[in-house]
């Protein structure tokens, strides 16, 4: 069988809004359609390949372009990567689109607010007591995509249905091909299926 | 229990439960599995039917869950707006769906309602219900290519309607045969951990040769070359199964099922012919000769209730407010459906003899969100033994032949299941066993995965 390429999607989001969570439902999904795929945990990714770096401009800025590469040479060999991470400048995000074929970011959009009330990791608590400074949307710049593929306001939708879009953005790009929902029988079809179901003597 | 690393199904559809009560001892490789785990007879679902029993059996939910109630379903409350279930019909996550979840890899072949073809984490071919060898059958699509190189055409089915029984039995054979030869194929050529094939073979068969077989039958023949088609037929299935699973250790766990039974048919009840003498549907103008209700013009604005046929029987009220030209009140609903039940299970055979008919009403036999979906009775024409006809313009109530060409059995509620876990099972035959308990409940407990909790079955407990 013919070895395709790849795809990348890019989970954006100030931290909390739901990139990791809406990228594990993404993740099983194409894994039940037997998509190879890799989930490039930001976090896993940063303490293998980037124990040096903190969050500065310049090492968020490194760590991206890492996350980017290894992406790149996934899809290149058939497996398709999953990134959640925040990447906070646009020219970041612009620079994976350009390393990689089929690219798709996907902005995780959620109010600050929910993002504090959520806050898993304690980080934007511990923003608070001033034992960090250097969040992204609180502390440092983030900027939002101009033109994502997909635009997710993950305060308003269930994590299925934030998974759901991706994947729908996924066939209409034709990263995957598509389930067929409609009609799966043209008439000419229908009316073979019915004989046959007849004759049978299942109608 | 000792987990499975890998888990076969090898579904024979229609295989009826003589198997386990007549047949077994000379069925050497079932008998072994048989002896070396549980078995027993299992209920299919309501109504016993292909579509919706393999689904039944794939997702452990019954047709109210499921939303479809034979192959073909009302899509909204008109006349003539009809569906055929296919693969996306089927909602409810299947067995497969969870196991390509799970990471597992997984191979289908010729499981119905596998049409369109499911991508899921592994390899399909999909059932009889693809409309040639031209579509898209298989998942991968590159897969087909490989099948036709190395096996020619696959073969999706055969027509039972014949009188030349010599070469039907050949081409049931030679699909039969085909179809082994294809499984072992990919089992020994592709990765898997789950594999499910169902051969329709056994129902075609026994449709075309049962009279032949059973001296109770109307039209039995005794001494005929067929006499022992069926049986014979179950030995070389039993050779096939047998050379499957040559080589697998009993790290392998391995499920044998049917999704119903069958017996012998007693003759076509014209449900619909019935229905107009006792005044519930009025057609706007005469028909000459049989002919089908789709064809006919039917008087919407005087019927009262319609029927669909096959192996079972589905009635429809013509209900004010539902049906887009009701006239059933429904303050009057239950009484008239209660009363057209009363009727339909009074009908006596053609030998003026009471039938065992049930008339089900879907609120008994279903729950869940598609329930109220489901067609107002189901009918079990003397439990299933007559099939019912819903062409019109019969020359009577009682047909025994048809103008499709012969048909010599029907659905029994009961088929078949066997399964030899890993480790085995004691040779213990189980009674109460269901479609809903031996499927997915029971293959994700063979994996060791949990069962999610709005499965309606439970796992066979071995």
């Amino acid at each position: 069988m013919e070895l395709e390429k790849g795809f990348c999607i890019w989970f954006t989001g100030v931290p909390a809004s739901g990139k990791s969570t809406v990228a594990a439902a993404v993740e099983r999904r194409l894994r039940e359609r037997g998509l190879k795929v890799e989930n490039l945990d930001a976090d896993e990714v940063r303490r293998n390949l980037s124990p040096d770096l903190k969050y500065s401009k310049e090492d968020r800025d490194m760590n991206t372009k890492r996350l980017a590469y290894l992406a790149s040479l996934l899809c290149r060999n058939g497996v398709s990567a999953l990134i959640a991470a925040v990447a906070s400048y646009r020219e970041f995000r612009d620079r994976a689109r350009r390393m990689i074929d089929h690219f798709a970011e996907v902005w995780v959009d959620c109010p600050l607010e929910e993002c504090r009330r959520r806050d898993p990791k304690g980080l934007y608590a511990r923003g608070d007591r001033g034992e960090v400074d250097d969040i992204a949307g609180v502390h440092q710049p983030y900027e939002a995509p101009l033109n994502p593929e997909v635009h997710l306001k993950t305060d308003q939708m269930s994590v299925d249905e934030a998974a759901d879009l991706v994947i729908r953005r996924l066939e209409e790009l034709r990263y995957l091909p598509r389930e067929e929902d409609e009609e799966v029988y043209s008439p000419e079809e229908e009316e073979k299926i019915k004989r046959r179901l007849k004759a049978l003597g299942y109608l | 229990m000792k987990q499975a690393e890998k888990v076969l199904v090898v579904g024979l559809d229609s295989a009826p439960t003589l198997l386990l009560d007549e047949w077994l001892p000379h069925l050497p490789n079932l008998r072994r599995l048989a002896e070396e785990g549980v078995y027993g007879p299992i209920e299919s679902s309501v109504p016993a039917i292909t579509i919706p029993a393999w689904a039944t059996f794939a997702t452990s939910k019954n047709p109210g869950q499921l939303g479809f109630f034979g192959f073909r379903n009302r899509l909204d409350c008109s006349y003539d707006r009809l569906a055929t279930a296919n693969a996306t019909s089927l909602k409810e996550p299947t067995i497969w769906q969870l196991l390509s979840q799970a990471g597992k890899r997984v191979g289908l072949m010729g499981v119905p309602q596998t049409y369109p073809p499911p991508q899921v984490n592994g390899f399909v071919i999909s059932c009889f219900m693809t409309p040639g060898a031209d579509s898209e059958y298989t998942w991968p699509r590159e897969l087909k290519e490989e099948i036709r190189f190395k096996f020619g055409d696959y073969l999706f089915d055969c027509k039972f309607r014949t009188e030349a029984k010599a070469a039907l039995l050949a081409q049931i054979y030679q699909m039969t045969g085909q179809h082994f030869r294809i499984a072992r194929h990919l089992l020994s050529s592709l990765p898997w951990d789950f594999f499910m094939m169902v051969e329709m073979g056994p129902d075609r068969l026994q449709h075309a040769f049962w009279k032949y077989f059973d001296p109770q039958h109307r039209k039995y023949q005794a001494g005929s070359d067929w006499e022992r088609a069926i049986p014979s037929y179950y030995q070389y299935l039993d050779r096939e199964i047998g050379e499957l699973l040559a080589g697998m250790g009993d790290e392998v766990a391995v499920i044998v099922v049917s999704d119903h039974g069958a017996k012998r048919m007693e003759g076509s009840f014209n449900l619909n012919d019935w229905l107009i003498q006792e005044g519930y549907l009025q057609l706007a103008e005469p028909v000459t000769g049989v002919t089908e209700l789709r064809r006919v013009r039917v008087d919407w604005s005087r019927t009262i209730a319609w029927g669909w046929g096959g192996y079972y029987g589905r009635v429809f009220l013509n209900v004010a407010g539902r049906e887009a030209q009701g006239i059933v009140p429904p303050a009057q609903y239950e009484r008239l459906r209660d009363d057209l039940a009363g009727k339909l299970a009074a009908i006596k055979d053609d030998r003026g003899r009471p039938m065992a008919t049930r008339a089900l009403r879907p609120q008994e036999v279903y729950h869940g969100p598609y329930t109220d979906q489901a067609p107002d009775l189901c009918v079990y024409f003397d439990d299933l033994y007559w099939r019912a006809s819903e062409d019109v313009g019969h020359d009577g109530l009682y047909a025994f032949e048809t103008e499709l060409g012969p048909d010599d059995a029907v659905h029994d509620q009961h088929g078949i299941y066997i399964l030899r876990p890993p480790g085995g099972g004691g040779g213990r035959r189980l009674e109460g066993l269901r479609l809903l308990d031996g499927g997915a409940p029971t293959i994700l407990q063979l994996f060791g995965l949990p069962v999610p909790e709005d499965m309606e079955g439970k796992p066979v407990a071995i």
